[in-house]
């Protein structure tokens, strides 16, 4: 195994769950970071040369997740799935609280929200950064982190992260 | 639920992951490899199959190759008048995708032998999230045995592309991102490849199929635009002359190559130019001027110790000479550094330890090398 594989192979637990918050459950997040780990073998000239591979990697997962939700299949497979309204499956050892509240928490924000939430939250970016891996202004990074909040705080009971809190009602760029 | 700190909130609501049957890493280092050596196949194939044909061609074509000056092909109806010379690119893209339209070329050869490439790399984020590679072979070459190649290193995933001006293409879908390569045969013995991958559908216009052929449409032939450097060097004296010249982005560690050679070695075309690999460096016969970041660790491709000296014009250098190889390592200029290597005996002959060291001298790195507005021919 060379290192970009052991690097892969360490960072699979950390893309799942980003991707399951991406996605919404964990097959199609699953699905998503299999695409990934594709992608990212097959550039592998390209990602030798990344300083921030964890960074790059996870902009690359946000990156594909967006675009899926964009394209006509994810679209179909979207609405297939809200008709249906599938079971999101938890895993069976988590906390039985975090499972109820999470995950239709998350299932509510739309995609770009999700991205920010994992980007900022979970990945730790900063608003600049997550705005380059998003291409948007930071001001959306802002505003969209805002709404995600406010919707998160109606199924969960969470504190409001001190620069979320500022811009919460804030104008949108 | 408490209140809690949302990353914690994340984390505890992801800690446990439930098992995966659908996440398999060698499938996707297998699948992965092999797109990236498909890409690679079909750009390197062309480009070895490129020189084949020319070294078939005979003397007359080399000759008219390495003469530094331009040739035109045979004028007809069909087929656009391309010039061809180691120091110029005589197409451009009329139309590029998205952002590419505003993106620097990221690098350019321009080869000796006729093979003339060009690569848009949008690489303002992290990602570098699209990127289109033209490549034009010369139609006084053959390449009917290059039309045979593609179709066999391609008969996999290829299909028939669109008709394009009249003329056939083959498409190669690449499964991952949105990727492929376009073939279209420009004329009889004049071939254009065009290599578009994205990181994501947002960049293109439609299908990368679409897309490819859209930027096929709208190259524009003739402009003759000169390939421009960070550094300029004054001509070598004596037979050498420029055979093959390369810029690289920023992405890489190589600002630009500017390679010489002789008759001898009419070929100068380094194939991993066209690849996504980084180029090995100095190991073919010639002389080459690099310009690469300073503080790297200065290393000549004979890995001799390196001997301080002085050039005739007073400048540092650190230098290394067998009957086989030379390396002069010039101290930073404008915070990059300059290495001549001469690889071949032949080449050592040509331009051995005074000549290197005079010939060092003439290198002028512009003030702002990585500033492409500033770039200049590189050969005075």
């Amino acid at each position: 195994m060379n290192d970009l594989e052991s690097y892969a192979a360490g960072r699979i637990p950390a893309l799942r769950r980003a991707a399951y918050l991406l996605c919404g459950d964990w097959d199609r997040g699953d699905d998503l970071v299999q695409k990934v780990l594709t992608d990212l073998f097959s550039h592998w000239a390209r990602v030798r040369r990344v300083e921030n591979l964890d960074a790059y990697v996870h902009t690359m997962l946000v990156r594909r997740a967006i675009d899926e939700r964009r394209s006509w299949w994810g679209r179909k497979v979207a609405l297939t799935d809200a008709d249906a309204s599938p079971e999101v499956v938890a895993p069976p050892d988590a906390d039985p609280t975090l499972r109820m509240d999470l995950a239709p928490a998350i299932r509510q924000l739309a995609p770009r929200q999700r991205a920010v939430i994992v980007l900022r939250y979970l990945q730790d970016l900063s608003v600049e950064e997550t705005a380059v891996a998003m291409r948007c202004s930071t001001g959306t990074v802002k505003s969209q982190t805002a709404r995600a909040l406010v919707t998160l705080r109606s199924f969960m009971d969470i504190t409001m992260p001190v620069d979320a809190a500022s811009v919460v009602g804030g104008s949108e760029r | 639920m408490m209140s809690s700190d949302l990353r914690e909130t994340l984390l505890a609501g992801t800690a446990d992951l439930p098992p995966s049957r659908r996440i398999d890493l060698p499938r996707a280092v297998r699948e992965g490899t092999r797109v990236r050596r498909r890409r690679q196949a079909l750009t390197t194939v062309v480009a070895l199959v490129a020189v084949a044909g020319l070294a078939l061609a005979g003397p007359a074509v080399l000759r008219g190759s390495l003469s530094g000056g331009h040739r035109s092909a045979p004028a007809s109806p069909t087929q656009p008048a391309l010039s061809y010379g180691p120091l110029v690119v005589d197409f451009s893209a009329g139309w590029l995708p998205g952002h590419l339209a505003d993106a620097a070329v990221d690098r350019s050869t321009a080869s000796g032998d006729g093979l003339v490439g060009i690569e848009f790399i949008d690489d303002r984020s992290w990602v570098k999230d699209a990127d289109v590679k033209i490549t034009v072979f010369d139609p006084s070459v053959r390449t009917d045995f290059a039309a045979k190649e593609l179709a066999r290193q391609a008969s996999d995933d290829s299909t028939p592309g669109p008709t394009i001006k009249g003329s056939p293409s083959t498409w190669t879908h690449l499964p991952a991102g949105f990727s492929g390569v376009l073939t279209w045969r420009l004329s009889a013995k004049a071939w254009v490849v065009i290599d578009v991958e994205a990181s994501d559908s947002s960049y293109l216009v439609d299908l990368p199929e679409t897309t490819a052929q859209r930027i096929a449409e709208n190259l524009r032939f003739g402009v003759r635009e000169p390939v421009l450097f960070p550094f300029s060097v004054l001509a070598p004296e004596g037979t050498l002359r420029e055979v093959g010249t390369l810029q690289l982005g920023q992405g890489s560690d190589m600002l630009g190559i500017l390679e010489f050679g002789d008759n001898s070695m009419p070929i100068s075309s380094d194939h991993t130019i066209m690849s996504t690999e980084a180029p090995d460096l100095g190991r073919s016969p010639g002389i080459s001027v690099y310009l690469s970041p300073a503080g790297s660790e200065k290393v000549c491709p004979s890995d001799g110790a390196l001997a301080r000296t002085t050039t005739p014009g007073g400048q540092e250098a650190f230098v290394h000479f067998t009957a086989t190889d030379g390396c002069v390592i010039l101290s930073p200029v404008h915070g990059e550094e300059v290495r001549i290597m001469i690889v071949g005996s032949s080449m050592v002959r040509a331009m051995p330890l005074d000549a290197a060291l005079a010939f060092a001298d003439t290198v002028q790195v512009v003030p702002r090398p990585k500033d492409r507005t500033s770039w200049v021919k590189p050969v005075r």
